[in-house]
């Protein structure tokens, strides 16, 4: 029993899915009315046969959405076929007249794009309301603008006050579309919303001040037209009775207008004063100077300030005129600006900081501001007298004679210098002669590079005898021959090797052929008998005539070599 | 040419004793023309530009007197002069350590005495480096490598003294610093006829100046004057 209960169940399931999807998806669109009256909300819907899927809404620019969307989905299964449907609901008002068709909804599954069908609305003034209980709703919800003033001069403030008249309680208000201007400066003014209950036409409201803006217009003409819609939820009596004979209630969605009274923007009188920068308003202007006597060492601040009540978004200070004898700092800026009923408060303030470069008394110019006076009507000047500052030192240069064209310059090295510059100089004037400093530099490099470079190169080593030494060698051989001494042959051999060295012959060469090559054949002959001869001496006793005659050709030889 | 350029020189001071500083100036740039640099020329066309109340060249005319010579005292006291006159309240161009050390060596020899000091030692060395090799007379090489780099020494200071300044003073009554070399973009800042700075380099007729608190823009070239135009910019 409990298996075909089962099979029973995926029989559903399975007969369920094929219903959904066995069939494309169809989009339908569609409203509660098709012919609404301007302001007057009503419904657009769209519904789809397709899960998990979403919609994507057309653009609806000629309505404001006032609520929405709203979703919803459900199931059916009407003698065994299941159907699946969501649907998407809007709230809207029109903004204007005319026919306006809403584009189709579209929806992409299964990559295929789905398309609903495009809905006509027609929207007229004045249409009659099908619902009794949307018609009460109408009449127990309004909204007003009030102005401060009706007229008012180019950069003066108005403002302005919207209310609701609630006859039936209201729920949701919500500010669908705030007026919109052009050339002014709008501002929310922070207040605390109040509701008080006042008879209008006979009957009973409740006055609901909900916002209050501030506008500073800042060209003339007319302001005037820009539109408000506050939507909200006005509780309406159905006219039935429960069941304990309390009578039954409905909200219903309604939309109330109001349109900005006129107001007349005035241009500025004229003419206008020359110095005049467009500041409306009731107005001060202060220069503040911090000291007006100081030392060499001091600095003075100056504050040049507008302040009181008046357009302050576009009114500039005047820039300060500068004294003499003083270097001026970039100014520092300081503002306070506030909104309220009254207009626009509040002071804008330059601060400059002097330092003095000479020493002496200097005047402060007068400084003027106009402004126009909203209150009296006509063009103001405030005017900051003349003043004079004085600086004593004695580190500090005297002012610059007047009329050597540099009064009132400032300068930041404090000095003290003579009052002329001094006079020409007189040279003997030559024409300059450009030297190539770098090429001959490089090639007195270049040449003393080569000096040490050759000291780099290898030379034949030669065992230099220096000539006293050589002197000393002949004298010792002299010596020894005169006096007979034993060694005297030997003296002789070795003086030989020495100058035999002195010419770049080793002792393990070969004498006499170096000899030979370097002083000739007879010499390396004489060296070849005077060596043999002392060699033969050394062990066999030799005549001193024979000594005599060695000596003679050994000097003959040394001389040679 | 020297006669021809100093009595243009007693011209433009008469000149200039009468008053004519224009006519004055316009002398001695002709003598400029001819190729003078000397410092006392400079110095004298810093003096006419003071008279005529053009503080920017006269500015610029001082400072290029004292690269000439930097012991010109009369030169730096009439820079000071103009300096307290100008309304310039920024910070002069910083000069780097190379800069002042060429200062130093420029104010005992110019850099081409240097130069031609230091060829000679070295050519010394090169003959004495020639002895020690072919010559019998025996040279210590402690004494040939002291004369090298003696020579060395005093090339360098010919090359340090070089003059290597490539500030430049406004000579218009005011001068915009831009973001690029354009009208169009950024304003930066406003300089004032004599403010300083040095160019770090050229493009077309706009010079990138780096002023002495560290800021840097693109000015218009013609309302600036070169101190040493000589020195080409890298």
């Amino acid at each position: 029993m409990k298996r075909i209960g089962r099979l029973t169940g995926l029989w559903v399931a399975i007969l369920l899915s094929s219903a959904v999807w066995g069939q494309g998806i169809q989009i339908n669109a569609s409203s509660s009315r098709t012919t609404v009256g301007l302001n007057e909300p009503f419904r657009i819907h769209w519904s789809w046969s397709a899960r998990n899927t979403k919609l994507t809404p057309p653009n609806l620019q000629d309505f404001i959405i006032v609520s929405g969307p709203y979703q919803s989905s459900q199931t059916q299964i009407i003698n065994g076929s299941a159907s699946f449907t969501r649907k998407v609901s809007y709230e809207v008002v029109a903004t204007k007249e005319g026919r306006f068709t809403i584009p189709p909804a579209t929806l992409m599954e299964g990559g295929k794009l789905y398309k609903s069908n495009p809905l006509n609305i027609e929207v007229k003034q004045g249409v009659k309301r099908k619902n009794s209980l949307s018609q009460k709703a109408k009449e127990s919800f309004d909204v007003q603008i009030l102005t401060s003033k009706k007229e008012v001069y180019v950069g003066e403030p108005i403002v302005l006050l919207m209310q609701a008249y609630l006859y039936e309680p209201v729920r949701d208000l919500n500010m669908l579309q705030a007026p919109n201007f052009e050339n002014v400066l709008q501002k929310e003014l922070d207040f605390e919303q109040s509701q008080r209950g006042e008879m209008v036409g006979g009957k009973l409201a409740t006055i609901l001040d909900f916002s209050k803006r501030l506008i500073l217009p800042n060209k003339p003409g007319t302001l005037g037209g820009q539109e408000l819609k506050i939507s909200g939820k006005v509780q309406v009596p159905t006219g039935r009775r429960d069941f304990f004979g309390m009578p039954l209630t409905k909200f219903v969605q309604e939309v109330a207008t109001a349109k900005i009274p006129a107001v007349k923007i005035k241009p500025l009188p004229t003419p206008k004063p020359a110095d005049f920068s467009g500041a409306v308003g009731k107005l001060n202007f202060v220069r503040e100077v911090s000291r007006s006597t100081i030392s060499g060492d001091e600095s003075i601040t100056i504050k040049v300030r507008v302040e009181g009540n008046g357009n302050f978004n576009t009114i500039s200070v005047p820039d300060l005129l500068q004294p003499q004898g003083f270097d001026v700092y970039d100014p520092k800026y300081n503002e306070s600006i506030r909104y309220s009923e009254r207009g626009v408060r509040g002071f804008k303030e330059y601060e400059y900081l002097l330092v003095p470069q000479f020493k002496g008394e200097f005047i402060l110019p007068e400084m003027r501001f106009t402004y126009f006076d909203t209150k009296s009507q006509d063009y103001k000047t405030v005017i900051a007298p003349a003043d004079t500052l004085k600086v004593e030192s004695n580190d500090l240069a005297a002012t610059p004679a007047k009329g050597s064209g540099n009064e009132g310059v400032e300068k930041r090295e404090v000095k003290t210098i003579d009052e002329d510059i001094r006079y020409l100089q007189q040279g003997d004037f030559e024409p300059y002669s450009e030297i190539q400093l770098k090429k001959w530099s490089w090639i007195v490099l270049l040449l003393v590079a080569l000096g040490w470079g050759i000291q780099a190169l290898p030379r034949k080593e030669k065992a230099v005898v220096p000539t006293s030494k050589r002197k000393d060698l002949k004298r010792g051989v002299d010596q020894a021959f005169s006096a007979k001494q034993t060694d005297r042959y030997g003296r002789m051999l070795n003086a030989l090797e020495e100058l035999l060295l002195e010419q770049g012959i080793g002792r393990e060469e070969n004498h006499e052929s170096a000899l030979e090559k370097i002083k000739g054949e007879e010499v390396a002959a004489e060296f070849s008998y005077v060596k043999e001869r002392c060699l033969m001496a050394q062990y066999a006793p030799v005549s001193a005539a024979d000594d005599a005659e060695l000596v003679t050709r050994f000097d003959a030889l040394w001389d040679k070599m | 040419m020297g006669q021809d350029v100093n009595q243009l020189a007693d011209s433009a001071k008469s000149l200039y004793d009468q008053g004519q500083y224009r006519e004055a100036l316009a002398l001695y740039e002709q003598i400029s023309a001819a190729q003078v640099k000397d410092s006392e020329l400079f110095y004298n066309m810093g003096n006419c530009y003071t008279r005529l109340g053009e503080m920017g060249e006269a500015k610029a005319f001082f400072e290029r007197a004292l690269i000439f010579d930097p012991s010109n005292a009369d030169a730096a006291y009439n820079l000071d002069w103009v300096n307290l006159r100008i309304t310039d309240a920024l910070v002069e161009p910083r000069q780097e350590l190379t800069e002042w050390l060429s200062i130093v060596l420029r104010g005992i020899a110019d850099a081409n005495t240097w130069a031609m000091i230091g060829w000679s030692v070295l050519a010394i060395a090169t003959l004495l480096l020639l002895l020690h090799r072919f010559g019998n007379i025996r040279v210590s090489w402690r004494i040939n490598l002291t004369v090298t780099l003696v020579g060395l020494g005093l090339l360098g200071a010919g090359f340090i003294s070089t003059p290597k300044n490539t500030n430049a003073i406004v000579i218009s009554p005011s001068s915009y610093g831009y973001s690029e070399p354009s009208t169009q973009s950024t304003r930066i800042v406003m300089l004032a006829e004599g403010s300083a700075g040095k160019v770090l380099s050229s493009e077309g007729e706009w010079h990138y100046i780096e002023l002495g608190d560290g800021r840097r823009g693109w000015f218009t070239a013609e309302q600036w004057m070169r101190v040493f135009p000589e020195l080409k910019l890298d």
